[in-house]
């Protein structure tokens, strides 16, 4: 599995969001993407790449885009 | 026998003291400063602590207050398995839980410090504890999360944790939570029991059991 296929699957497991809802998708623009789906998404995406955010960086991942810039910091590209 | 409360400021969850004499048994010590001034008010000798589940706004304060007054912490199985997971006891998210919800939800400066600990006492689907003359029944009811349990103190209270409370559906989409679980084992073995039964929950309001079940549980 790509990243990237990795990343978005983490999206679709950790929301509980369908496929094609990921591109794009921002904090709070659905309901499953609410402080609850947030812990959700952060918990899936930890496991899928072996990572461990900072509290600061969970907090900024707002949506789909700035999350992959946030995982470059933890050496994680997402392509 | 008297059942006393307080508050954390852990999104406001209830700790619960059930007491006999100068002995008690607490539930869910979320935060062990609070739990230790009625504790200390009431001059009680804990003789165990028993958590409803997992989460770490009910959990958090377990370790302190065993470690201090010699007490055992009883809790599911699983409950226990997920309290030694930094992620599935909520702590290590709950310092950016409170920085992300709109609502002020940690009104305690220190906060939670991610944890791992586990119970010293475990069962799986149910167990009975008799205490003072008294009886606890403890039962697995999953849903809420992995290792939710409810407590049923003398057939005549009940200590419903996140399982069940006055004006909010049951919240299953925490990881390791399950809408399926609670559907098929809890909210079944809930429906069999007394409508008089007293609810203690973990947040928010006391109310009748009979009261609560004329109201979708789940949204």
């Amino acid at each position: 599995m790509t990243n990237l296929e990795k990343y978005r699957n983490a999206f679709v497991e950790g929301l509980g969001v369908s496929e094609d809802q990921v591109d794009g998708l921002t904090f709070q623009a659905v309901p499953e993407w609410d402080s609850v789906g947030h812990m959700g998404l952060i918990a899936a995406l930890e496991e899928a790449f072996d990572i461990i955010f900072d509290t600061d960086d969970i907090v900024d991942f707002s949506s789909f885009d700035k999350g992959k810039d946030i995982l470059k910091k933890y050496d994680v590209v997402i392509e | 026998m008297r059942i006393l409360s307080s508050t954390t400021g852990f999104l406001g969850s209830h700790i619960y003291y059930v007491i006999e004499g100068l002995n008690t048994v607490i539930i869910d010590p979320g935060d062990a400063e609070i739990a230790e001034q009625i504790i200390l008010e009431e001059s009680l000798v804990v003789d165990q602590i028993i958590l409803t589940h997992e989460h770490c706004d009910h959990s958090y304060g377990c370790i302190k207050i065993r470690e201090k007054y010699n007490s055992k912490v009883v809790s599911s199985s699983a409950c226990s398995a997920n309290l030694k997971d930094e992620r599935r006891n909520q702590s290590r998210y709950f310092e950016a839980f409170a920085t992300v919800q709109e609502r002020m939800i940690c009104e305690n400066p220190k906060g939670i410090k991610p944890f791992s600990t586990e119970a010293d006492i475990t069962f799986n689907e149910d167990i009975k504890i008799e205490w003072k003359g008294h009886v606890f029944y403890i039962r697995e009811t999953p849903g809420h999360s992995e290792g939710s349990v409810c407590i049923l103190l003398d057939n005549k209270y009940l200590f419903s944790g996140d399982t069940m409370m006055w004006g909010e559906p049951v919240n299953t989409r925490f990881t390791g939570g399950s809408r399926k679980m609670f559907e098929k084992i809890s909210l079944p073995w809930l429906k069999t029991l007394d409508p008089d039964i007293h609810v203690y929950p973990g947040h928010l309001e006391e109310f009748e059991l009979g009261e609560r079940l004329k109201y979708p549980i789940l949204q």
